[in-house]
């Protein structure tokens, strides 16, 4: 996509333009979906199951209906629509349907004057119930053919052998997107029998779709709004508590208002999928990759969710960005009474990029060679088949520019800090400097860009020239990603104005924008931006006969000819784009075709101070590559690639949600560790841009790809401090000292 | 959002009146609240009515020196007061700059600190959560998930100053319904995760006096898996004195966070005094503490890399004092 740029325009594409949203967080006067309220609305609260797995014999909402201020006590049987919910596979009861498959499932949900008397009601519901035997271990889930999806690649030749072989098992615990923002909701009765929703979204169309078919609405009966949100990173791409409020509100014709409290937010959104992983790599001893075989499971908990997605992506991914002729994968994602998974940052891709960086360093030690040279010798990039899929790359993927990119960024003094607050343990004062060991580890990772496998992807746009401005107007959820600043840069530079504005629209003024997730607004919904103000422009210049459009109006030949007055002179003009990337499909019966829209890729070196006796950690430094195609925010992007260093960081060396028995027992940040500023490197960031096929500018979506390759190069370094093999993320103190 | 129960709040401005306050069924003791506060959200404390803030009593603020180095801190000075006061030992200012987040140091004090609720990973998690198992011994339940074979509490002394204040031999002034008395710091803790304080629910803690400490070396090292905010998983403070022959002439050694209560060992002690201070007898000194200390799966991370961790974090205190 090549477009004419106007360069007169302020705060237009390649600038670093400031979020508008960035000082109101800062100074706490962002308005969060939790901050909602009127006068009249009511609470909302959930009861929640005490157990994994166990029969409902009996419930009693009775007592809680009699206290004071309790206005509605609901349960499955007052769910009038479909029965089940759910973004893939309806297979979610909105209440406990009988049956309860993970700790926490919510059960019943009660209306109440405030939220201490909803709390309280919630709690004096009175169930009976028959507590069965949890399958809480995805390998037995497996076994028994209890599972969302198997997943099976075969690329040629199975009996294929390579002289230098390496196998490993890996293992990735369940992460936390631990969004400082809980779910919250609110909802308020139209008066005509319908409702608008205030809801943290990822995705308003979808959890429309979904909730009025509980409800057994008219579309146009309810309105989904997107509320103020405190991040997502995938934890918001399924329904929490949207139905609830929905149908509390319509029980009791008042506004009503639910906010879960951090321990509640744990249980109450999905996860990332734990992970086992079991690895061959076969090479010849040039280094040249021979054939990799791959066993994955994940565990995907009770529900579907997005779990066939996921693993299909961490299959698709398994190899990483190299070239290999013969891969063999196997995959499963299975169904436990585990806290359910879904999306998180990075979307299957972090687990494998792990089991398969490792697998490349255990590799490149096995040929004596150079990590990075092993990398580069295999480096998949345009014209390439991917080794899993056999798609051949037909955007950009400078994979080997983002390897030398990496390793021209100097070193950190090789010295640990004197600073005593930056050795590792921190403020324990722990660590004797003359203790420390110096690690250095690199990773590579591969993502694709919007949805895959044939999946109908879109967004739409409007934008809108008034006398006043530019308006955008979108249904694509702003989660703090800096969507709102790419929107008005792209306007901006295509309709030479820097008066624009970013409307955000409710389900019912606008077709949908399609999810927040993927990496892919930047490219959906700027590329839907970008094709609606171009075809506005072109409208413009059509009707007035001008050759360019600036902020007063149509020149022609740097003479103004209509005033932007002249233009609206009939009312705003406007134009309406569906945005769709080049097309999918699904895989064959071998996992082949040409599944991906497109593909992004990241290096990262992470170095590292290890207290070997003690097993603790500082993560010195993290520097990355990344290929942006183009970049249309350098400061968002940077913002970016810094905030997926930390979620990557977190997972190599301390986020993991215990799960015992199907409980978490950890739900608190107390005890559910992410990393605070103390430990944060200092990053070093290199932007590669080689524009891509598609997408506004030859931009890509980058939100993804900092967490996937942080976290095996954080391990790595770790390895290189200490020797130990180190399979399994979180790393703990214990895997360090070795007990 | 987690909210605090329904609670009566009552800041009186003496002491006289807080002990009388103390006295009433559910009433608790609030200095910073930073310990008291998150607990009561997490419903704690079912049977809590009333809050009885320290917050307008006077005199409760402040650390004096005296001339012989005496050091008296009076309880609601906060931790970030100790922290940037220079005459007090480094020890002391640097375990007060352990202890949680810069924010927390600001709200929180040394009194609230020396008296903070012994923790566990399955009392310190909202009441859905220790409703849905059965209640445990400090829950008001029948029995401890830790260690269910025991009838005991076994919640984790999680105070950062308590092991160097006994390491440093300090006393407290308490003041309660019978007037006020002074004990020896170490005789304020008891090894049970319930009842971890000896003294009465309506005794306030007014100050902490060190006594003269010339010569005294001491240092504190806290373990945890991040750089800061975290409650230690093993703490531990260390006392010596030498004399001009690098005899060790006294020896504490305290471990936190491995028992309800700060830990004194008194087999590395005895391993030290008596004899020159070297590697041999530093080392000999911290394999003596491998064996005093149980500590249960009940924070972060196992008990056996605690247990493991208990003799290096002794060696090297000991190492740095000579
Ligand atoms: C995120 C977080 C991290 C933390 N990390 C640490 C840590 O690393 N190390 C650590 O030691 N603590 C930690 N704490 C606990 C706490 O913040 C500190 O111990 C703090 O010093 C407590 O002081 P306070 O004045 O806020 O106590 P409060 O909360 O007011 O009181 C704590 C307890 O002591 C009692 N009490 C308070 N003052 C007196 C008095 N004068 N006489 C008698 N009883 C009294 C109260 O009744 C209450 O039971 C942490 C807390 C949080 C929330």
């Amino acid at each position: 996509m090549t477009t004419r740029t106007t360069p007169r325009v302020r705060g237009g594409v390649g600038t670093s333009v400031q979020r508008p949203d960035g000082e109101p967080k800062v100074k706490g006067n962002f308005a969060y979906a939790s901050d909602l309220s009127s006068e009249d609305m009511l609470w909302g609260a959930t009861l929640r199951s005490p157990h994994a797995h166990a029969r409902l014999v009996k419930i009693d909402i009775a007592p809680a209906l009699a206290m004071p201020g309790v206005h509605a006590v609901l349960t499955q049987d007052d769910v009038v629509g479909a029965p089940m919910f759910g973004q893939e596979d309806q297979d979610q009861p909105v209440l406990c349907d009988g049956t309860a498959r993970y700790w926490g499932e919510p059960v019943a949900v009660v209306a109440a004057e405030d939220e201490e008397t909803a709390r309280l009601a919630a709690g004096a519901i009175v169930v009976e119930w028959e507590p069965l035997t949890p399958v809480d271990d995805p390998e037995i889930a497996v076994e028994g053919g209890s599972t969302f999806r198997d997943m099976r690649i075969r690329r040629g030749d199975e009996a294929a052998v390579g002289p230098v072989v390496v196998e490993g098992f890996y293992e990735t615990a369940t992460q936390d997107q631990a969004p400082l923002g809980p779910e919250a909701g609110f909802a308020i009765p139209d008066g005509e029998g319908g409702l608008d929703l205030y809801i943290t979204s990822q995705w308003i169309h979808v959890d429309h779709r979904q909730i009025i078919a509980c409800l057994d609405m008219d579309p146009d009966q309810v309105r989904c709004h997107p509320a103020g949100i405190g991040g997502a990173f995938g934890s918001r791409e399924d329904i929490s508590l949207h139905i609830h409020i929905a149908m509390l509100s319509l029980a009791t014709g008042r506004p009503v208002k639910m906010v879960y409290d951090r321990s509640e937010s744990f249980v109450g959104h999905v996860k990332r999928h734990p992970s086992r992983m079991w690895y061959r790599h076969e090479a010849d001893q040039d280094g040249n990759l021979v054939k990799v075989t791959v066993r994955l499971i994940f565990d995907g908990g009770a529900y579907a969710h997005t779990s066939r997605a996921v693993i299909a992506n961490a299959a698709f991914f398994a190899v990483g960005p190299y070239r290999c002729q013969n891969v063999m994968v196997d995959a499963a994602v299975a169904r436990t009474n585990n806290p359910p998974a879904g999306a998180m940052r990075g979307f299957g891709a972090v687990q494998t990029c792990f089991g398969a960086e490792s697998q490349m360093d255990l590799l490149a030690d096995a040929l004596g060679l150079d990590p990075l040279e092993l990398r580069r010798r295999n480096a998949l990039g345009p014209g390439d088949a991917m080794a899993t899929s056999g798609q051949i790359i037909e955007g950009s993927l400078p994979t080997i520019a983002v390897i030398d990119a990496l390793e021209s960024i100097p070193l950190p003094d090789p010295i640990a800090s004197d600073d005593p607050l930056l050795a590792p343990g921190g403020t324990g004062l722990t660590t004797p400097v003359s203790t420390v060991v110096r690690g250095v580890g690199y990773a590579v990772g591969l993502k694709n860009v919007a949805f895959s496998e044939g999946f109908d992807d879109f967004a739409e746009a409007r934008v809108v020239m008034t006398t006043a401005g530019v308006e955008v107007h979108t249904a694509a959820i702003e989660v703090g990603q800096g969507l709102v600043t790419v929107c008005q840069q792209i306007a901006r530079t295509i309709l030479g104005t820097d008066r624009v504005a970013v409307v955000w629209s409710d389900t019912s003024q606008i077709g949908s924008a399609g999810s927040t997730s993927a990496s892919r607004q930047t490219q959906m919904t700027g590329g839907a931006v970008h094709d609606a103000a171009k075809g506005l422009r072109d409208q413009i210049l059509s009707v007035h006969g001008g050759d360019e459009l600036r902020d007063d109006g149509v020149y022609a030949r740097d003479e103004l000819i209509a005033t932007i007055s002249e233009i609206c002179a009939d009312g705003p003009v406007e134009h309406h784009v569906r945005f769709r990337h080049p097309e999918t499909f699904p895989p064959d019966e071998n996992g082949q075709g040409d599944v991906h829209a497109g593909f992004v890729v990241a290096a990262h070196r992470a170095v590292v101070d290890v207290d070997p006796e003690l097993g603790l950690v500082r993560v010195v430094q993290v520097d990355t590559a990344q290929d942006v195609g183009k970049a249309l925010n350098p400061q968002a992007i940077v913002g970016q690639l810094e905030g997926g260093i930390m979620q990557g960081m977190g997972l190599a060396v301390m986020e993991e949600l215990i799960i015992d028995g199907g409980v978490i027992r950890n739900p608190t940040f107390t005890d559910y560790l992410i990393p605070t500023f103390l430990d944060a490197p200092d990053i070093e960031t290199r932007i590669i841009e080689e524009g891509d096929h598609w997408g506004p500018f030859g931009a890509k979506g980058i939100a993804e790809s900092p967490t996937i390759s942080s976290t095996p190069a954080i391990v790595a370094a770790i390895r290189a401090a200490t020797g130990r093999e180190l399979t399994r993320v979180p790393v703990r103190p214990s895997d360090i000292v070795g007990i | 959002m987690l909210r605090l129960p329904p609670l009566r709040y009552e800041a009186p401005s003496t002491l006289e009146e807080a002990v009388a306050l103390l006295a009433e069924d559910g009433a608790l003791l609030a200095a910073g609240g930073s310990d008291l506060v998150p607990n009561l959200k997490r419903r704690q404390y079912p049977t809590a009515r009333t809050i009885v803030s320290l917050r307008r009593v006077a005199d409760l603020v402040g650390i004096r020196v005296e001339s012989d180095g005496t050091i008296r801190i009076a309880a609601l000075t906060t931790l970030a007061t100790v922290v940037e006061d220079s005459r007090l030992p480094k020890v002391l200012r640097e375990a007060a700059g352990a202890v949680a987040s810069p924010q927390i140091r600001n709200q929180g004090t040394v009194g609230g600190n020396l008296c903070v609720d012994t923790r566990c990973d399955w009392l310190n998690v909202p009441d859905t959560w220790r409703q849905a198992a059965e209640p445990c011994l400090k829950a008001g339940g029948e029995m401890c998930w830790v260690a269910p074979a025991k009838k005991d509490c076994w919640a984790v002394s999680s105070s950062d100053l308590a092991p160097v204040m006994v390491a440093l031999g300090a006393e407290v002034q308490l003041i309660g319904p019978d007037g006020r008395r002074s004990i020896p710091i170490e005789q304020l803790y008891r090894n049970d995760g319930m009842a971890y304080l000896t003294k009465t629910t309506e005794e306030i803690l007014t100050e902490v006096v060190i006594g003269p400490h010339a010569g005294l070396r001491a240092t504190y090292r806290k373990l945890r898996r991040r750089g800061s905010i975290d409650f230690p998983i093993l703490g531990v403070a260390a006392a010596v004195r030498l004399d001009d022959a690098d005899i060790c002439t006294e020896a504490r050694i305290v471990l936190g966070a491995v028992a309800s209560a700060p830990l004194r060992v008194p087999t590395s002690e005895e391993v030290l005094v008596g004899r020159t201070y070297n590697a041999e007898t530093i080392a000999e000194a911290a394999e003596a503490a491998r064996k005093l200390a149980r500590p249960l799966n009940n924070t972060d991370l196992t008990s056996r890399y605690r247990t493991r961790m208990i003799p290096v974090f002794v060696r090297r205190a000991l190492e740095e004092l000579g």
